[in-house]
Order: C-alpha cells, then sequence, then structure tokens
C-alpha cells in the first residue's frame, strides 16, 4: 500500500483526493489542513508521497516544502503540488522547486491515481 | 490656371492698392479707359476697372485672351483696322488697345494690365516701358496680397496649436538645443508644480528628471532623451519625472526633434502621468489572480465530484446523463476560465515572449498532440503537410495558437471529415494554415469572428463547447509575434483560419 498525504485547507478537495485515490486501491490516504499539521503529520507518519496545496493562508505550499525539505525525516519525500494555477501558460513557475511534478486544479479524479503514479515513480 | 487659382483673387472686391495703378495708367498713358484683369477658362475678369463698364465679359468676347495665349505684351493702334480682332466686340467704343501681361509667383501668366482709348493711337518706346513697369507694380501688389494672405494663415495655425497647448490634457514641454525649456504647456507646469516662468531656461532634464525612480543621479549624458538632440531620433520611455515638491510620478514620453533645413534646433516632448494606469493594471492583475483561485476552487470539488459520481457503476441511465451533461460543462467552465486569464495575462503584458527559433514540425506535432483527444471525440482525422522551416516564436504561446486553431477546426467539423495543417515558407515568412470542411463562416464576419466572444453563429458556442475566447487568443499571439491571423471562408466551403510568422534569420 502506498500512504499518501494530502495537505489541502479545502476539506471537499482532501475528501475528493482520498475518495479518487482510495477507490483506485493500493492507497491510503492521509490528511493535514494546513502547512504546519502537514509537516508535522510527514513526520510522525512518514507517507510514501505528499500531495500539497500551493495556495493555502498562513503557511503556503511553498513555505510547507522548504519545511520538509530542512528536516532530515521529511527531506527525501516525494513531493507532487496541487496548483490552482493563476493561468495555464505557468508552465515552470513551479518548475525550480524541488518537487515530483504538478497537478493541476481542477483534476481528474478517475486520472488522479495514475498522474500521481507517474509521477512519484510507482506507475506499473 | 493652376497659378491663378492659387492667387485666389478672382470675384474678390475692389482694393485701392490696384485701383491707384489704373487711375495712373490712364493720366500716364493719356488713355480714357485701363483695367486689371484675370482669365479664366469661360471669362476676363476685371479687379480693377476704369472706364470699363461690366465686371467680366466672355474670354471668346475680350482681348485678353490673346495677351494670354502669346504671354506677352500687344500693341493695337487701331482695332477696326485689325481683322485679327473682329471677333472682340464687347467694346464697342475702343479703337485703341494695348496690355502688358501679369506674372504670378511661378511665373506663370495669370492675367493683363491693359488700356483702351476711343482714338487710334500707338505707343512710343517710352510708353511701352511705362506700361510695363505699372504691370510690374501690378504684380508686386500681387505678391503683397499673397505674403498678406500667408502671414493671417500662419498666424491662425499660430492660434490652433497654442490653442491645443493650453487645451491638452498631456504635458507638452519644449527644448532648444541645449535642452534649455523653451515653453511649457498649462499641462506640464500644472503636473510638475512650476510655474512657467520657472521653468524656462532651465535644463530640462536637471529640472524634472535628475533622478532615476530608487532616488540615484541620473546623469545628464546618460539621458536617453538627449540622443534627440543629438542623433535627431525619436524617444518613447517609460520611465519617472520629479515634481517641484520632490515627489516623483510614472509617465510615459515621446520626445521628438525640431530640424530646420536638416538641423535640429530643438525638441518636444509629450508626457503624461501613468500612475493610474499601472494601479489598473495591477487591479487587473490581482483580480485575474483572485478569479484564478477563488473560482477554481469550487470548481474543483464540483469537477472532481462529478468525476467520482460518473465513475460510479450501476448509475440510473437518467442520472448517468445528467452526471455527464455536469461534467462537460464544468469542463467548459474551466476553458473559459483559462482563457479568460490567458487573454487577460497576454493583454496586460506581464508575461513577456521568450522568442527563438524553433523547428516549425515540431510546433505542429505539439499541438497536434493536444487537439488529438478532441479529434478522436468528434470523429474528426487530423492531417498534417509541413515543410521544414525554422521561426523565430515563443513556442509555448505558437503552440497555443495552433491547438486553438486546431480544436476550433474540429469543433466545427462534421463527424469523418478531416482537418489539414498547412505550414509553408513564403519569402521572410513562415505560413501556417489550418483548413476545415466545417458550415465556413459569412465575409462580413471575417474581421469580429476575433473579437471576444464573437461566434460565426451564437448558437454555435453551446453545441460546440467553445469559449469564444480561442480566436482572440490566436489573434493576440500572431500580433505580439509582428504578424497577423485571418480567414479565408464562404458558407458551405469550410475555413481556412492562417497565420505568418517571421522566419528564423539562419534559415535565410
Amino acid at each position: 500500500m502506498t500512504r499518501v498525504l494530502v495537505i489541502d485547507d479545502d476539506d471537499d478537495v482532501r475528501m475528493l483526493v482520498r475518495l479518487s485515490l482510495e477507490r483506485a486501491g493500493g492507497k491510503i490516504v492521509l490528511e493535514a489542513a494546513n502547512g504546519p499539521e502537514g509537516v508535522e503529520r510527514a513526520a510522525a507518519d512518514a507517507p510514501d508521497a505528499i500531495l500539497l496545496d500551493v495556495m493555502m493562508p498562513g503557511m503556503d505550499g511553498r513555505a510547507t516544502l522548504e519545511q520538509l525539505r530542512a528536516r532530515p525525516e521529511t527531506a527525501a519525500i516525494p513531493v507532487v503540488l496541487l496548483t490552482a494555477k493563476v493561468h495555464p501558460s505557468d508552465h515552470g513557475r513551479f518548475s525550480e522547486l524541488p518537487v515530483q511534478g504538478t497537478i493541476a486544479k481542477p483534476f481528474d479524479p478517475l486520472e488522479l491515481p495514475r498522474r500521481l503514479d507517474d509521477l512519484i515513480g510507482r506507475g506499473g | 490656371m493652376a497659378a491663378l487659382y492659387e492667387l485666389a483673387i478672382l470675384d474678390t472686391p475692389p482694393e485701392e492698392r490696384f485701383d491707384r495703378v489704373t487711375r495712373l495708367a490712364t493720366r500716364m498713358l493719356g488713355v480714357a479707359s485701363a483695367c486689371i484683369t484675370f482669365v479664366d477658362a469661360e471669362r476676363e475678369w476685371h479687379k480693377s476697372r476704369v472706364g470699363v463698364g461690366a465686371a467680366e465679359r466672355p474670354r471668346s468676347d475680350g482681348m485678353c485672351q490673346y495677351v494670354i495665349g502669346s504671354r506677352s505684351a500687344l500693341v493695337v493702334p487701331d482695332l477696326r483696322a485689325d481683322p485679327r480682332f473682329a471677333s472682340c466686340v464687347a467694346d464697342e467704343n475702343a479703337r485703341f488697345f494695348a496690355a502688358e501681361v501679369l506674372h504670378a509667383r511661378g511665373g506663370e501668366v495669370v492675367g493683363a494690365l491693359c488700356v483702351l482709348d476711343p482714338q487710334p493711337r500707338d505707343l512710343g518706346l517710352d510708353e511701352r516701358a511705362d506700361l510695363r513697369a505699372l504691370a510690374g507694380i501690378v504684380e508686386t501688389e500681387l505678391r503683397a496680397v499673397e505674403l498678406a494672405r500667408a502671414l493671417t494663415a500662419k498666424r491662425d495655425s499660430e492660434q490652433i496649436v497654442q490653442t491645443i497647448l493650453e487645451a491638452s490634457v498631456t504635458e507638452v514641454v519644449g527644448f532648444d538645443a541645449e535642452g534649455r525649456i523653451t515653453f511649457a504647456n498649462p499641462a506640464a507646469t500644472h503636473t510638475l508644480g512650476w510655474s512657467l516662468e520657472e521653468m524656462v531656461g532651465q535644463i530640462g532634464h536637471d529640472l524634472f528628471h535628475h533622478s532615476h525612480p530608487d532616488g540615484s543621479h541620473y546623469p545628464r549624458d546618460e539621458c536617453p532623451m538627449s540622443r534627440v538632440l543629438r542623433g535627431g531620433e525619436v524617444v518613447h520611455l517609460d520611465d519617472v519625472f520629479w515634481r517641484r515638491d520632490g515627489s516623483s510620478f510614472p509617465v510615459e514620453s515621446l520626445t521628438a526633434p525640431l530640424e530646420r533645413d536638416g538641423e535640429i534646433f530643438g525638441a518636444v516632448t509629450t508626457f503624461h502621468d501613468i500612475r493610474d494606469r499601472r494601479e489598473i493594471d495591477k487591479l487587473k492583475d490581482e483580480f485575474a489572480s483572485v478569479m484564478g483561485h477563488e473560482l477554481r476552487t469550487p470548481l474543483t470539488s464540483i469537477r472532481a465530484s462529478l468525476g467520482l459520481l460518473a465513475g460510479t457503476d450501476g448509475l440510473p441511465p437518467e442520472a448517468a446523463r445528467l452526471v455527464s451533461t455536469g461534467l462537460a460543462n464544468s469542463d467548459r467552465l474551466e476553458r473559459i476560465l483559462n482563457d479568460i486569464l490567458d487573454l487577460e495575462r497576454l493583454e496586460s503584458g506581464v508575461a513577456p515572449l521568450h522568442v527563438r527559433a524553433h523547428e516549425v514540425s515540431a510546433l505542429v506535432a505539439e499541438a497536434a498532440a493536444l487537439a488529438e483527444a478532441s479529434a478522436v471525440a468528434a470523429g474528426v482525422e487530423l492531417r498534417t503537410t509541413v515543410r521544414p522551416a525554422t521561426v523565430a516564436a515563443d513556442t509555448e504561446r505558437i503552440v497555443q495558437a495552433l491547438t486553438n486553431l486546431l480544436v476550433n477546426a474540429i469543433e466545427h467539423s462534421p463527424r469523418g471529415e478531416a482537418v489539414t495543417v498547412f505550414v509553408v515558407p513564403d519569402g521572410e515568412r513562415v505560413l501556417f494554415s489550418v483548413a476545415d470542411r466545417g458550415p465556413g463562416i459569412p465575409h462580413k464576419l471575417h474581421t469580429s469572428i476575433f473579437e471576444r466572444f464573437t461566434q460565426a453563429d451564437p448558437s454555435d458556442s453551446r453545441e460546440h463547447g467553445g469559449t469564444g475566447l480561442g480566436l482572440a487568443i490566436v489573434r493576440r499571439i500572431a500580433e505580439d509575434h509582428g504578424g497577423r491571423v485571418w480567414v479565408d471562408s464562404s458558407p458551405g466551403e469550410g475555413a481556412t483560419f492562417a497565420f505568418a510568422l517571421p522566419r528564423a534569420r539562419e534559415n535565410r
């Protein structure tokens, strides 16, 4: 089983990501509703991958990512950004960040499990 | 005749400056009548006349036609004895006629100074010289009339320029060859805070352009506006100017040289405060970013919920149809949102073009791959004919433009038809075209189709799922690359959309 931590301030999005990933099978979804909670959860539970929302109040996705990369116990966990991009030609805006890839919102829940596997290198 | 009309003297009232000459002519030459006559295609018209009845008569009745025709002085001692002038009937009393030609400024013969008398006679050499001298006075007076008219016109145009400067909401400042201020209009003195008296004579750069936006010193010889005075170039700037109170404001300015006989003797700068525009741009950007996030967040939940529902087995057929409708519309909403943000971004200019040389086949392949899913869903075949060429372009934008044209063509194609992409080098340009076999576009819409939210058939958008923004985005991208987009189509004959990009240098 792949354990995926979803860090997103939107309850609906977390619920829908959970449904999407768990229904496809092979994944267990952990949740965090903000950046600090996400960092703690990642350090405590050592998930196999993190789906991280970029725009969150308080500590946003970038800051959360910095903390994740700074702590030895979370530094190596693959991170995929969930971006409500301001603009579709923003390709590359996140390319300099140390992440495995990005998935744009709105996402197709039937595609999400496969996209995530592809990005974190667990695809069949 | 053009020289005569340029004088604009026909049908003007009598003037003493000319009447004086005709009076003098009668006295000096001892004749009964004299006139200053101008001749157009139909008539001879007297600007001044002494002892001559009518102010004008048909050209064919008078003597002046001969004078104008021969372009030289004419003396006829006795009209009745001279068979050449038998047809000249107007002056029954006149037996003697003499005339000297009148020249316009450019040397053209436009009229004559004529003298007449009831007694046959001749003119001696001195008298002929006097007549020539009198004609010279008339010519001098004609020049004076023209000069007075030109002065009035100049005063009028100075008045117009003055009024434009005073009424203008745009700031205007004039400089001499050294960059010293020679004038400033009220908008400029108001915006900058100095009075006209305080400004005139100051070096403009030192007065209101002395520092960079960060406050650091801006040396005079580094000022791009100095290139106007040195090299005569027109300089367009986005910069800051400084007021009398020490505050600064963002400006857009245009400086152009003043030239006389190839010498630059000064310059004129027009400028305006663009703070409002900057603020509007900032607001638009913020709005776009908020809309991007705030609309996308609920859309994400709607899209994901419907997506999960659609993937659920055993839904009743009616529910499945409703879910599928909801799904298609949330996808459409996302496309509209993306297109609005795209267009806003392109128009605001915040994302500059990254122009590099690209092989066209790679661009077409990428766009075709992006449009493939739409083509499969619509049962439309994609064909490409690409001749090798390299273009100077921003790949991402061009792929976006091509994809928009492809998706547009696919959406309007009947199932089973093909959409064809042609790319061919054409001189200094590379021509991209996308042809479909759809219903075509009426000629009157060939321009407006590129406006936002315009469809060839307004009932179309729902049926085809277009956003009404795709072609506006294509136009913007083509124009940003220094090109344009156009359509060739007639109803019932399909449509071909095309744009041209500059060829990359190394390939020429």
